[in-house]
């Protein structure tokens, strides 16, 4: 068993400050086809995948910075054009596989309620391969 | 982190009157009863804060005497809970009466992000 905590994603080496939790989804891109001779069924094979992620975070604007990547950093990442605007990504849990690609913010939110700790959330896409660190 | 909620509530109110929990009420006017419920919050680096659900309730057999105990754990409260380290949200707030004796309720959700200790009282060595 994998605890939350010990999964970790990383944007060039740093996590981010006040991060509560980390989703991967891996979505098929697909291809359809349809013949006769497969009588009314669709057939379909997989020709790649779509790699995202979305990471929740607490804002913390007076954390170690050395070792995360804190909110301002984060909006001026969301805020490069072209090849400034994709990073290194890792991904970790724990003992399991690390797998690393380049990244792309595609969406940054921020969440401020009058009576909770403000919250903002990153949208990452890898563009490119997402693949196995080697051991 | 450790939770200190509790004991900054009551060091906070110390000189204003007697806090004390639901099992050791007197008859000795006034008095507050508070209680505390505190959990602890997460991110994915450990326990960041501590948030406790605060009940306080401040009673006297006089009004005014309610009243201004209540007025005075009220501005207490948040000004020592908003720091910088911790914070406050009010909630609700009630005042009843039953059989001459007034009672004040104040809800408040306390917030701690840092550690907390009771100060160290300063003595005088001074000896001119």
């Amino acid at each position: 068993m994998v605890q939350g905590y010990n999964v970790a994603l990383k944007i060039n080496d740093l996590t981010i400050l006040g991060r509560t939790q980390d989703d991967l989804t891996i979505a098929a891109n697909i291809k359809e086809s349809q013949t006769k001779d497969d009588a009314g069924s669709k057939q379909y094979s997989v020709v790649g995948q779509e790699v995202s992620f979305k990471c929740s975070a607490l804002i913390d604007v007076s954390g170690d910075t050395a070792s995360a990547m804190d909110r301002d950093s984060l909006i001026a990442l969301a805020l490069e054009v072209g090849e400034d605007a994709e990073f290194d990504v890792t991904y970790e849990a724990d003992d399991g596989d690390a797998y690393e690609g380049t990244g792309i913010i595609t969406n940054y939110t921020e969440s401020s309620n009058a009576s909770d700790d403000a919250t903002l959330s990153v949208d990452i896409k890898i563009t490119g391969d997402f693949t196995k660190v080697n051991a | 982190m450790t939770d200190s909620l509790r004991a900054k509530l009551v060091y906070t109110c110390r000189e204003i009157c007697p806090m004390v929990l639901s099992e050791d009420e007197t008859k000795v006017y006034p008095y507050a009863v508070y209680d505390i419920t505190s959990t602890a919050q997460m991110d994915k680096d450990g326990v960041y804060a501590f948030f406790g659900e605060t009940v306080i309730r401040v009673v006297s057999n006089v009004k005014s005497e309610a009243d201004s105990t209540a007025a005075a754990i009220q501005s207490a409260v948040e000004s020592a809970f908003r720091d910088g380290s911790s914070n406050f949200v009010p909630g609700d707030f009630s005042k009843d009466c039953q059989e001459g004796i007034w009672t004040i309720e104040m809800n408040y959700t306390l917030k701690q992000y840092a550690d907390w200790s009771e100060p160290v009282e300063q003595t005088n060595t001074n000896t001119d």
